[in-house]
């Protein structure tokens, strides 16, 4: 007998139901296989890796899982058996609860509770463990999430005179040893205030530690001129920009843009609004010999998130390395803000030329000005 | 042939298809939908807590709610396009319901009507009450949909609309309604709205259809055809009004998913 009519057969024997119609039963088997085929090729075809792009797939495989076990190999009491076996197994899945998933809320909750203490609170989450979208919704408070879980002092010079407190949520699943970022954050004065494992094994748990934040100094002048024209004074026709823009300052969309309006000083003021990410990025210098203070003002930037990042550039200009130095949601709070980042002149011996990048997502606007360094 | 001439003795068939009692069949699909609805109630009472995704939905339609306002919500995620329409029914306020109640009674209401989507499926392919009931037993407790079902996330309406598409693809090849064919459309573009993927639901059909048209002779050809006409014309009419909620036409959509899938595929 040729292979082809012995496939033939089996797939008829397999999929045949309907006496009167067996040629279109067949077929449409044949189809119904053929689908199923195509969708599983692409998927892997795409790589998709997520069990959300697959979620479609049973609604095809588990009627041909089902006609399997009750109709075609077994047959009787060892079917029902069988279809009683999978229900059950996918019973047991289902109520494999994880009684402590609550944690994350818990933990929202205690910072709730301790922050009514204070005026201004907010939460960062250390190494991006992906809580932080959920510890914002569910305790409201603005939420930052800082990559690198042992540079407390990004935290503490981004918030200082913004925040008076931040409650950092550490979850132990990228820690695997907690004990060492506990000694790590209470060394650095921070209190734990919350601590609850996350999954039934209790090898992840949520921790929550309250850091003061300092108050701001007093504002710092500008006394250095590493970047020209940082009060924005300067400005000329941008034909990619579709506007005047200030000279030796670029960005990446039109979000950025000049005001007059809401000026800091002098006439000009840097004005950036859009729920998305602006990028606003300095001129090419090389970098300060000595330790100074980099300052720059921003005014009526409620809600805005300001990332601060210098990037490191070799002699051909290509990028060596970035290096996040503030990332802070600003307050519910219109008033004038200097940020005063040190700027350690060590971090930046191995490049030829720096420069600076602020990614800003201001809803509701902020405005930026006397962009300097103090030495 | 009208709608109802046709429907009613597609009931008395499924009755009469094979061999369990009329009270045993229509019982225990009422017990499937009820255990699909029971496990979905006691695993969110036990797991409230929302996905990472879920949030990001759930926050989307606030800042679309309070967009304009004064808000301590106002600094959260930004909108993203990709979700925008399924953030957009969230901030619906349908039945008064907040964004995360909305959002949670859909999936699990539209999870714990499953069953009866896919005891439909298996007794159009096979027509055999027992099996089509183990499909359905089986499909309310699959582990996967009952998780996505306690969340806030779109693959519980995809899954749903895909099911409906597929329902109505059977349906039209067993009665030859043109009206299955309006349902195929809508449920498949609804589908797309859901999660992209849904766009393998035109090219399933047109595999369904061309076998179907190349093993046909005579008037059920015409019969095929006039059915594929009306699939697309209904498809692409309710994409195009679902799409123009969010100010973005068919034409649009088409060319930005073209793009984002070659960039993907340069990408890779």
């Amino acid at each position: 007998m040729k292979a082809s009519s012995v496939i033939a057969n089996s797939l008829r024997t397999y999929f045949y139901c309907d006496k009167f119609h067996r040629k279109r039963a067949t077929i449409l088997m044949l189809v119904v296989l053929a689908t199923v085929l195509f969708m599983g090729l692409w998927r892997f075809a795409l790589g998709a890796h997520s069990t959300r792009y697959w979620v479609a797939v049973p609604i095809l495989t588990l009627p041909l899982l089902t006609h399997a076990i009750d109709n075609r190999f077994f047959g009787g009491v060892f079917s029902r058996f069988l279809a009683a076996v999978v229900f059950i197994a996918f019973c047991l899945k289902d109520i494999r609860f994880n009684y402590l998933q609550r944690a994350i809320r818990d933990a929202s909750q205690a910072i709730v509770a301790d922050s009514k203490q204070y005026r201004r609170a907010f939460c960062a989450e250390l190494n991006n463990s992906g809580i932080n979208t959920r510890v914002g919704y569910y305790s409201k408070l603005p939420v930052v999430s800082y990559p690198d879980g042992t540079r407390l002092g990004i935290v503490r010079q981004s918030a200082a005179g913004l925040y008076d407190v931040c409650y950092i949520v550490v979850s132990e699943k990228i820690y695997q040893d907690g004990r060492t970022v506990s000694r790590f954050l209470e060394a650095a004065g921070a209190e734990k205030i919350f601590h609850q494992h996350r999954n039934m094994h209790k090898k992840k748990s949520i921790m929550v530690y309250k850091l003061p934040i300092p108050q701001q100094q007093k504002p710092l002048p500008i006394t250095g001129e590493i970047w020209e024209n940082g009060g924005f004074e300067r400005v000329s026709w941008r034909k990619s920009l579709g506007g005047e823009f200030p000279d030796g300052y670029s960005c990446e969309n039109t979000a950025v843009r000049l005001t007059k309006a809401n000026v800091i000083s002098g006439k000009y003021s840097l004005f950036s609004k859009g729920m998305g990410q602006s990028f606003l990025y300095s001129p090419l210098v090389s970098p300060p010999k000595n330790n100074c203070t980099i300052v720059f003002s921003v005014l009526k930037a409620r809600f805005a998130q300001i990332k601060y990042e210098i990037w490191k550039f070799d002699r051909h200009g290509h990028i060596m390395s970035r290096k996040l130095l503030s990332n802070i949601i600003m307050p519910n709070d219109d008033s004038l803000h200097q940020f005063q980042i040190p700027f350690h002149s060590s971090d930046f011996q191995d490049a030829d030329k720096i420069r600076c990048y602020w990614l800003i997502s201001a809803p509701s606007g902020a405005v930026i000005d006397d962009f300097g360094i103090y030495k | 042939m009208d709608l109802k001439s046709t429907i009613y003795p597609a009931i008395r068939r499924v009755e009469h298809a094979r061999r369990l009692p009329r009270y045993i069949l229509w019982g225990g699909l009422l017990i499937a939908v009820l255990v699909a609805a029971g496990l979905r109630i006691v695993s969110w009472q036990i797991e409230p807590v929302l996905s990472r995704d879920a949030v990001g939905y759930v926050q989307d339609a606030l800042n679309i709610n309070r967009q304009g306002e004064d808000s301590s919500m106002a600094h959260l995620k930004p909108l993203t396009t990709s979700h925008r329409l399924y953030s957009l029914y969230l901030s619906s306020r349908l039945f008064a319901l907040e964004p995360h109640q909305l959002g949670l009674v859909t999936n699990i209401v539209a999870g714990s009507l499953m069953p009866l989507l896919m005891f439909g499926i298996t007794i159009l392919l096979w027509k055999h009450h027992e099996t089509a009931l183990i499909c359905a037993l089986l499909a309310a407790v699959y582990p996967p949909w009952v998780k996505y079902s306690v969340n806030v996330q779109r693959e519980i309406p995809h899954i749903f609309f895909w099911g409906c598409f597929f329902l109505s693809l059977l349906l039209f090849f067993r009665f030859r309604h043109l009206l299955f064919c309006v349902a195929m459309g809508i449920s498949s573009a609804l589908c797309v709205a859901a999660r992209y993927e849904g766009a393998e639901t035109l090219v399933i059909s047109s595999i369904f259809f061309c076998a179907d048209f190349i093993t046909r002779r005579g008037r059920f050809r015409r019969q095929i055809a006039y059915g594929f006409l009306c699939y697309l014309a209904s498809f692409f009419i309710i994409t195009e009004l679902v799409f123009l909620t969010i100010d973005f036409s068919l034409a649009g959509f088409i060319v930005a998913a073209w793009k984002k899938a070659m960039s993907f595929l340069i990408h890779r």
